[in-house]
């Protein structure tokens, strides 16, 4: 069995709505009947837009929401019969800055978590040392949370994931609000990982992040995996299409929409946009990129758009994504 | 068993003792709130002890409470009830909203921890606050009241104080479940509060209650054991004969804490259905 | 001006959306009054027996308890609410995280200050009218008409009150703990403003120190409008007093609340959690 084995696994949300007086119950799948599973030493990643249903499905593996069918195995641990043993095979970061301790220093959050986690203390402490060391922290082990940065903070909440050298690691979007310095740390201890052979599952918005660490990237969409691969596996079912890159001004909905009464665009999406929305980029999913690309420019030009730069680019995740759902990532 | 674990024998004990090092860590560093519970605190006795005088006879402004003795004692000891009881409201039970609040909270259920350790070690913090507070209370009341506080029976006192502080480890594990299931509980956590102080002879005898309402008072388990307390440390009589007082509040001690521990267990499987531990 | 006036609007809306979420906090408040009532009389009465009415009677002029006690309660709760939300109003901001945009707005930031506790004062204003009425019509219904008068009182006495919150707000983002240091203050005036006994019981040199309290007036003037029915008229000296109060501590405590705002913002302190 793997360390991590998902069967099938759902949770819907039940909930009221509605005013004071007059509550409407309502049922929300969160996550539909998901499987996948992650051997030793491989870097699985959860990639989706947000709202997909990616952190109920690590909060459910690591036994803080009790799934409504289905089940996982941590460990060969069920998360519905044995969740106990499930929290001793498993390290978890969940994200954000605010679960750590802001009246304790670094240290004395690592040395209270190590006791739940029941670390003999004097290995704990050499264990501490270690861990802060990596992640550059030792030299603030004595100051409190509350005076950490918030680059400072998610690092600490990253090794507080591997104090008890767990065989299964879940992270729930390690590097967001790192910058890059401490980004490319954090990843390259995450591969160091995965070489030492432990089961790695983590959850990112960060396509690049996900394209560069993942052996293997689950898609999930509305609480279901709509692709499983890996990353070069699932940017093969976009190899066959041109991926135009058209950075513009004034581009609506409707505009990037109508694009698709081209027979030759098979998808558009609208991937980000500056603030205040003045800047679009669009990638254009389309069959002989080079042929049709002078006919859309025209179609932008109609439309009164403002094109500021095109590119052919080789496909990335999002492409997969935008082909699979026709939206993107982002949305 | 390798030894970067610690044994089974003594998990329980390194979970407690990293819970209550954690709360009293993080207490002593909030100075404000350290200074101010110990200023507030005499300051409520004061406040209603002032109060209180307008109904004493004229000749002098302290009388024996409905005979049962001096009245700065009396209702110093109901303060001293109403310091532990809020330990279960305020502190044990708020502890789980405050980790709720701050994040920390499914960090705690992430670990392999018993959940009644996050408890107890905030209930034993507590305690060794709430004693220096009401030694720092008794200090001040004999330096400015002018009134010495003794205990008549200090093992019996004990044995008291023992069952109270049980039951409200109990009393306090449900509120804690409460707190992740009700998100007004400060509403609710005032009305039982203030139930206490009026329903179970704190501050005055349950005697002064009108007589359904008193019938009441005497279902409640808090009853029982303010009055062994009291009885203990100034020799008032029992509302029930001794023995079967004693027993009423062991045996309520005891449910209590059974209670406590089986309804913090039900919310929060039930927060872990509906996905709530972490929502405050 | 105009702008100013929807900003406070717009906040107002906020809080009142946010309390009709939470409708237990309106339930206890109005029953606070009612439960330290009944607190004080089970003291009173255990000490003093059946003769306790007739000794309350004699240190106070008044046998009616009730009335005395809730109108002493219901001032205090409401210069709770008053001081607690315009001083702390700014904290819970700072720790939701909102209190730098809330800055970052182009908004008067004493509008501000007032906006984040205009609705609990509104609703604290009007759930103190009921607590009162009800009493009054139930022990004194002669006289539930003066609880108009008397409402002015209150409304009077919250200027000045809104004045304290706002120095209270100066030392909350400058010490960032602000709501057992509000209890504390609460609790000295509480003692200080006659909520339980009349204010004389106090020795001397206390009296003093009540008397730059507005609530003292306030309390005192309620009880003598509602229990003795005396005329807002008669009671021209302390309204004068009041409205002293209502022109001083607004200008004060704004004054401080600034000062320590502009060094705050050199030192960085809204963003400190």
């Amino acid at each position: 069995m793997n360390p991590v084995e998902v069967n099938q696994l759902s949770k819907t949300f039940e909930t009221r709505e509605g005013g004071l007086f007059r509550k409407v119950p309502k049922k929300v799948v969160a996550v539909d009947a998901i499987d996948f599973s992650v051997p030793k030493g491989e870097i699985f990643g959860l990639l989706g837009p947000n709202g997909a249903g990616k952190t109920t499905s690590i909060k459910m593996l690591c036994t803080l929401i009790t799934p409504s069918a289905g089940d996982a195995y941590i460990n060969g641990f069920s998360i519905v019969k044995d969740q106990q043993k499930v929290r001793e095979n498993l390290g978890v970061m969940l994200t954000g800055e605010r679960t750590l301790y802001w009246k304790l220093t670094g240290q004395e959050n690592l040395e209270y978590f190590a006791a739940l986690y029941h670390l003999d203390s004097a290995y704990a402490k050499k264990r501490i040392l270690a861990l802060l060391d990596l992640v550059g922290l030792s030299e603030r082990e004595d100051t409190l949370v509350e005076n950490y940065s918030t680059g400072m903070r998610i690092r600490l909440s990253f090794v507080k994931a591997l104090l008890n050298e767990a065989p299964v690691l879940l992270f729930d979007e390690p590097t967001a609000s790192l910058d890059p310095q401490s980004s490319h740390l954090i990843r390259d201890i995450i591969r160091d990982l995965k070489r030492q052979g432990y089961a790695i599952l983590l959850t990112t918005h960060n396509m690049e992040e996900a394209d560069a660490l993942s052996d293997r990237v689950a898609i999930i969409d509305h609480g279901k995996i709509v692709l499983l691969g890996s990353p070069s596996e699932l940017k093969q079912k976009v190899k066959s299409s041109d991926i135009i890159e058209i950075e513009a001004r004034n581009v609506v909905e409707q505009t990037a929409n109508a694009l698709q009464s081209f027979s030759e665009v098979s998808k558009v999406a609208i991937t980000s946009s500056t603030q205040g929305g003045e800047t679009q980029l669009l990638r254009v999913h389309v069959e002989k990129g080079k042929e049709v690309l002078p006919r859309i420019l025209e179609f932008f030009v109609r439309k009164q758009v403002t094109i500021t730069k095109v590119s052919f680019i080789e496909p990335t995740l999002e492409d997969v994504f935008i082909a699979e759902t026709g939206r993107s990532l982002r949305d | 068993m390798n030894s970067r674990n610690i044994s089974y024998s003594l998990r329980l004990f390194e979970e407690f003792k990293a819970s209550f090092l954690k709360d009293l860590r993080s207490y002593f560093r909030y100075p404000a709130w350290v200074i101010g519970e110990f200023v507030s605190t005499p300051l409520w006795f004061f406040f209603f002890a002032l109060g209180v005088t307008l109904f004493a006879p004229v000749a002098s402004t302290t009388s024996n409470v409905h005979g049962l003795g001096s009245g700065l004692t009396y209702f110093f000891f109901g303060f001293v009830f109403i310091i532990l009881f809020s330990t279960s409201v305020w502190g044990v039970g708020q502890s789980v909203r405050n980790e709720q609040t701050s994040g920390t909270l499914e960090q705690f259920f992430l670990a392999p921890a018993n959940r009644a350790t996050l408890i107890l070690g905030r209930w034993a913090r507590i305690f060794l606050t709430d004693s220096l507070i009401i030694g720092y209370t008794t200090l001040l009341l004999y330096l400015f009241g002018g009134t010495a506080v003794a205990v008549l029976n200090p093992p019996l006192f004990l044995v008291s104080l023992a069952l109270y502080e049980l039951s409200l480890i109990g009393f306090g594990l449900f509120m804690a479940g409460l707190t992740m299931r009700i998100k007004a509980y400060n509403s609710i956590g005032n009305m039982i509060f203030f139930g206490y102080m009026i329903l179970t002879g704190a501050l005055f005898p349950i005697a002064v209650l009108p007589t359904p309402v008193r019938y009441f008072s005497m279902v409640i388990p808090f009853t029982y054991l303010n009055d062994v307390m009291r009885h203990a440390a100034l020799g008032t009589p029992t509302i029930l004969p001794l023995t079967l007082e004693y027993a009423a509040a062991a045996v309520s001690s005891l449910l209590m804490m059974a209670f406590g521990f089986v309804a913090f267990n039900r919310i929060e499987q039930d927060a872990r259905v509906k996905g709530s531990i972490a929502t405050s | 001006m105009k702008r100013d006036v929807q900003a406070l609007a717009a906040i107002f809306w906020k809080g009142l959306k946010h309390h009709i979420r939470y409708p237990g906090e309106f339930v206890i408040f109005l029953l606070l009054p009612f439960l330290f009532t009944f607190l004080i009389l089970g003291m009173g009465n255990a000490v003093g027996g059946t003769n306790a009415a007739e000794y309350f009677a004699t240190r106070t002029g008044t046998t009616n308890i009730v009335i005395y006690e809730i109108l002493g309660t219901s001032v205090w709760m409401t210069s709770w609410v008053v001081i607690e939300d315009v001083g702390a109003g700014i904290r819970d901001e700072q720790i939701k995280g909102t209190l730098e945009q809330n800055f970052l707005a182009p908004v008067n930031h004493f509008t501000l200050l007032i906006g984040l506790s205009l609705t609990d004062i509104v609703i604290t204003s009007a759930l103190f009218l009921i607590v009162v009425g009800v009493s009054v019509a139930i022990v004194i219904p002669s006289n539930f008409l003066t609880i108009v008068p008397a409402f002015l009182t209150l409304l009077l006495g919250l200027i000045p009150l809104f004045g304290m919150g706002f120095l209270f707000a100066g030392f909350v983002v400058r010490f960032k703990e602000p709501y057992i240091f509000i209890q504390i203050v609460n609790l000295i005036f509480a003692t200080l403003t006659g909520t339980y006994y009349p204010v004389t019981f106090l020795p001397y040199w206390v009296q003093f120190v009540s008397g730059v309290l507005p609530q003292t007036y306030v309390i005192d003037d309620m009880r003598r409008i509602v229990i003795a029915n005396q005329t807002l008229v008669s009671l021209y000296g302390s309204f004068f007093i009041l409205l002293t109060l209502a022109l001083a501590y607004p200008l004060v405590g704004y004054a401080v609340f600034r000062k320590i705002e502009k060094r705050a913002a050199v030192t960085g302190e809204f963003s400190k959690y």
